[in-house]
């Protein structure tokens, strides 16, 4: 009984971090129809600028969070104001501008960093681990699922309950009316793109308690982004906490009760879904 | 547009192409015939990135400590980067071999790629070796050099010690799912099962598993956990493996994939984990003494087993030229080298007639000495080969 | 009015000159200067072509067809690893009963996940497609008795062409491979500018349209996947006779982005564009790569970048207009 209360917490605190960093990608995808494939490496530049500020100046721990939030956001301003701008919809030119991002970004960062791989890192007094039915469970995954819990509860409000929400939802629904509405979309459209990569940076902090950092993560963090946006569908919070929710339930007793298979479980569970509903569990209809 | 301007684009097309193409036509330039070429492919990007820079500094600090010449002849080293991929790393070995001339390849330090080019490089009669190991099958071209061993020579020894010192009879093992992986693993519960004993439980992590929890969750009990995969993928476990509040022993067949920076900035998560190592800075021979010395007189820092494995291959494609007075031709390289018996900072090196090596591994764990974290040696297995190979 | 030559041609010769160039500068460098190149450039100009054929492929589908797919690298791996397994496992050399067993294989392969990535639209499809690639490279990863895991399946050699006396040469492998991308050059061609080329155009353009048209335009999507799988398959096939090794990571996502980038950057929905797109990105990774090992990618992200910033349709795109422009300054 204590393995099945643990598998499930490590379900979710892994859905948690997934929700995290694929929140803003849905957002991005489903709001501003940009792919940006290089939301993977924003949260790489997260993980790395909250490293430094944590682990190589040792200063607070949330100050380095925020700062890997804040520097994502940023650069990916910069990205769209430079570029996004003009390639709304225009999917191809996406792939190619933001993979160039990448492979620059992934440089970059081993061209600062090193080459080598940053151990996980965490808040001093997230360290150590509860007692949970007789067992130890890391302190840092229970303050993941606490982290996400809030971030789905903030977002969830600003996406259904705020004007700005408002704004954003109908823009997906009719752009033209929108604007014909006298709405300043373009400014909303700036803001959820910054909130959408500072989630991401955010959640490479966050996520460095668990998995650390190293220049290479950035492929591997969008494929899980793309999974949950496959499952859970793309455009809203409730699609990426559902589609993060079910992988990581997937993954942890997949594994359990699967193990050969481990590496099969989140691809079979994509085809799937895309099977069943292909715009995603709760996507809109394509 | 106009006129002219259409000529002179047409005009300057072919004037580029045309000054691109010449140098090739007219074939690269045979600079020092007398020189002997190094070439080394080496990851710089890619999965394996981390070990480029490392294993260069190895091989150069080799050939300075030669002044890069040996039997009267200058030495160049060409390196470059494979990308940890096998179609790239294949096209940099046509490169080498057809463009530089060289007279004999290093690396890369993945077996894919190798198993990619050793046959090319057989079909030009050029020599090759590896850094870390190889699968046996390298050797079938008659042409690589498979060091410091094969593959499974890497697990064996802590499969040894585990039988006959440390006397578990049971483990549960998590293994990278991959073929490196379950045979690094698989050897160890061979020979436990060989012995009596049993697997209670396999798990199989696919490559790029860094959130450990499912399979620390649902760990049984065991005399001992048997664990291996790739570096960034061991220290969130080990890290994970302390959180869980986990105490079974920890075994690590081919432990280097925890890099001697790691240990130092986290040791305390490693301290106990037993490890089957090729190498590392602690040991305590001259040969390894003044390599050491060496690298942190040049780095500052203390040399990892990429640096030492590496300068070890330089080592040896010195001291085959040495033996045969200068002459890289393939038959007599071949015959020297085989026929080495040198000592590297990681132990005493010879070769089984077919090229693959014969080397020292260590068991070791990991402690605080003096204040540090590192290795410490339990048991030296010297010049191993598998039982009934 | 005007000479009897300008009136049949329209040009001048200097017009003459202009409007032949590309086919004459392609000639020289691709099939009379190549004997004299060294052979690992030679080794080079082979994959180009091979990759080409490849980014071809996945043009018919993408440029075309509008149908995105991030996972097109799977029926380029199935054959080339069809090729491999009938070679290693069971002793098979001839050209002519592997290659079409691998290209039916691949075919096969592309008509059954054809229907999956059909049952949706748009960016959808990128998302099922790499999912599905990813799956294969799984299945390559673990099966390992047949595909030998990550070591890759070795031992691949030139194959038996039947032919009396006849060794391969590096040379000769490349002007095989060259006959091979004229022919499949040649049937694209044909195909795209056929009533089939033109509905998937239409289709691209406006789906819902054609559909009002009484087009079946899942039909006419599905036919051009089943295609851009079987000449993905050729790839692949001429591939594993060029590597001579087939690993997993040749099944999988980063193998289909690194072609869907060749035809983004080289140009959608022109075939030449294929060629370019090739030809650029394999030539930059190898030579930035001799150039700086450690800091190459960011040479190719930057061109990747400017690539957007100042030729946005793609390169061969940009320099087929500089060509038609070129071209009018000569227009009487």
């Amino acid at each position: 009984m204590d393995v099945f209360v643990l598998n499930i917490l490590n379900g979710i605190s892994f859905g948690a971090l997934l929700f995290l960093l694929a929140s803003g990608f849905s957002l991005i995808f489903g709001v501003m129809g940009i792919l940006n494939v290089s939301h993977g490496a924003l949260y790489m530049v997260g993980a790395y600028i909250g490293w430094t500020i944590a682990v190589k100046y040792d200063l607070n721990y949330w100050l380095a969070a925020l700062a890997g939030g804040v520097v994502a956001g940023l650069i990916s301003l910069a990205m769209e104001r430079g570029f996004f701008r003009k390639l709304y919809k225009q999917f191809n030119e996406q792939l190619l501008l933001t993979f160039g991002f990448v492979y620059i970004l992934n440089n970059l960062a081993s061209w600062i960093w090193g080459p080598l791989y940053k151990a996980p890192f965490v808040a001093p007094f997230l360290a150590g681990s509860f007692s949970i039915m007789g067992r130890a469970y890391p302190t840092s995954r229970i303050a993941i699922i606490i982290i996400g819990l809030i971030c789905v509860a903030v977002l969830w409000w600003l996406q259904d309950k705020t004007r700005v929400g408002a704004i954003v939802r109908a823009g997906m629904d009719d752009k033209e009316m929108t604007l014909g509405l006298g709405i300043n979309l373009n400014l909303v459209y700036t803001a959820v793109f910054f909130l959408g990569s500072f989630m991401a940076g955010f959640a490479g902090v966050m996520g460095a308690q668990l998995l650390g950092v190293h220049p290479e993560i950035s492929m591997e963090i969008l494929l899980l982004a793309l999974a949950v946006v496959i499952i859970g569908g793309v455009g809203s919070i409730q699609g990426a906490l559902l589609g993060a929710m079910l992988i990581g339930i997937i993954d942890a007793f997949g594994k359990a009760l699967f193990p050969e298979f481990a590496m099969f479980t989140i691809y079979l569970a994509m085809i799937v879904v895309l099977l069943i509903k292909p715009s995603g569990l709760l996507g809109r209809a394509v | 547009m106009e006129k002219r301007k259409s000529l002179a684009i047409l005009g300057a097309v072919v004037l580029i192409l045309a000054l691109l193409a010449v140098p090739f036509i007219t074939g690269c330039p045979a600079a020092q015939e007398e020189a002997i070429k190094l070439g080394c492919i080496l990851d710089y990007t890619g999965p394996m990135a981390s070990t480029g820079p490392m294993l260069q500094e190895g091989i150069e600090l080799r050939l300075e400590e030669a002044n890069y010449k040996v039997a009267g002849r200058e030495i160049q080293v060409i390196f470059e980067d494979g990308a940890s991929d096998t179609a790239i790393s294949l096209d940099k070995a046509k490169k080498l071999v057809e463009m530089d001339k060289v007279d004999f390849v290093i690396g890369p330090p993945l077996s894919g790629p190798r198993m990619g080019m050793i046959p090319y490089l057989a079909e030009q009669k050029i020599l090759t070796t590896s850094i870390h190991c190889d699968p046996p099958e390298a050797a079938q071209w008659g042409n690589a050099f498979v060091y410091p061993s094969t593959l499974e020579m890497a697990s064996l020894p802590l499969a040894w010690y585990v039988v006959d010192e440390l006397g578990y009879k049971t483990t549960t093992t998590v293994g990278a799912d991959y073929v490196a992986g379950r045979t690094f693993v698989g050897s160890v519960v061979g020979e436990l099962e060989k012995d009596g004993g049993t697997a209670v439980q396999q798990q199989w992590a696919p490559l790029g598993t860094m959130d450990w929890g499912p399979y620390l969750v649902n760990m049984q009990e065991a005399d001992c956990v048997v664990v291996w995969t790739i570096d960034s993928d061991i220290v969130p476990f080990m890290q994970q493996y302390k959180e869980f509040g986990l105490t079974m022993p920890v075994l690590m067949p081919m432990g280097n994939v925890i890099l001697q920076s790691m240990i130092e900035e986290r040791g305390e998560i490693f301290e106990g984990v037993v490890g089957c190592i090729e190498y590392y800075w602690g040991l305590d021979t001259p040969a390894n003494n003044s390599f050491v010395a060496a690298y942190e007189a040049k780095f500052g820092t203390k040399p990892e087993h990429h640096q030492a494995m590496a300068y070890a291959t330089a080592s040896m494609f010195l001291a085959g030229v040495e033996k045969t007075g200068g002459d890289t031709s393939f038959e007599p390289l071949k015959e020297a080298i085989l026929g080495l018996d040198i000592e590297t900072p990681s132990g005493p090196l010879s070769f089984e007639p077919n090229g693959i090596g014969i080397s020292n591994w260590y068991i070791c764990d990991v402690q605080m000495i003096d204040g540090q974290w590192g290795w410490h040696t339990l048991h030296t297995y010297e010049q191993a080969e598998p039982t009934g190979s | 009015m005007g000479t009897a030559k300008q009136k049949s041609s329209g040009f001048l010769w200097q017009g003459q000159l202009i409007r032949f160039a590309p086919h004459i500068i392609g000639g020289v460098i691709f099939i009379l200067l190549v004997p004299f190149l060294p052979t690992y450039i030679q080794s080079l100009m082979t994959k180009i072509l091979i990759f080409a054929i490849f980014a071809m492929s996945l043009d018919l589908l993408m440029g075309y067809a509008g149908v995105l797919s991030l996972g097109h690298a799977a029926y380029f791996g199935v054959a080339g690893y069809a090729v491999g397994i009938l070679m290693v496992h069971y002793g098979i050399n001839s050209f002519w009963i592997s290659a079409p067993l691998a290209i039916l294989l691949s075919t096969l392969v592309a008509a059954i996940f054809g229907i999956i990535v059909l049952q949706v639209r748009g960016i959808y499809c990128i998302l099922v497609t790499f999912a599905l690639g990813q799956l294969l490279y799984s299945i390559a990863m673990k099966w390992r008795s047949v595909t030998n895991g990550e070591y890759g399946l070795t031992g691949i050699i030139r194959p038996d062409l039947g032919l009396p006396h006849f060794t391969w040469h590096t040379t000769s492998f490349y002007y095989f491979v060259f006959i091979v991308f004229a022919i499949c050059f040649f049937l694209l061609y044909r195909l795209v500018k056929s009533p089939l080329g033109l509905a998937l155009q239409g289709i691209r353009e406006g789906e819902s349209r054609m559909s009002a048209l009484g087009y079946n335009t899942w039909l006419y999507k599905y036919i051009a996947f089943v295609i851009a799988g079987m000449f993905a398959g050729v790839a692949g096939v001429l591939f594993a006779y060029h590597n001579g090794i087939m690993v997993p990571p040749n099944l999988d996502v980063a193998t289909s982005g690194f072609v869907m980038l060749m035809i983004i950057a080289g140009g959608m929905g022109t075939l030449y564009g294929s060629l370019i797109g090739a030809a650029v990105l394999i030539i930059i990774q190898f030579y930035a790569g001799v150039l700086t090992p450690e800091r190459w990618p960011l040479i190719l992200g930057g061109a990747f970048v400017l690539t957007i910033m100042y030729a946005r349709a793609g390169i061969g795109v940009y320099l087929y207009k500089l060509y038609k422009k070129a071209l009018l300054a000569w227009k009487p």
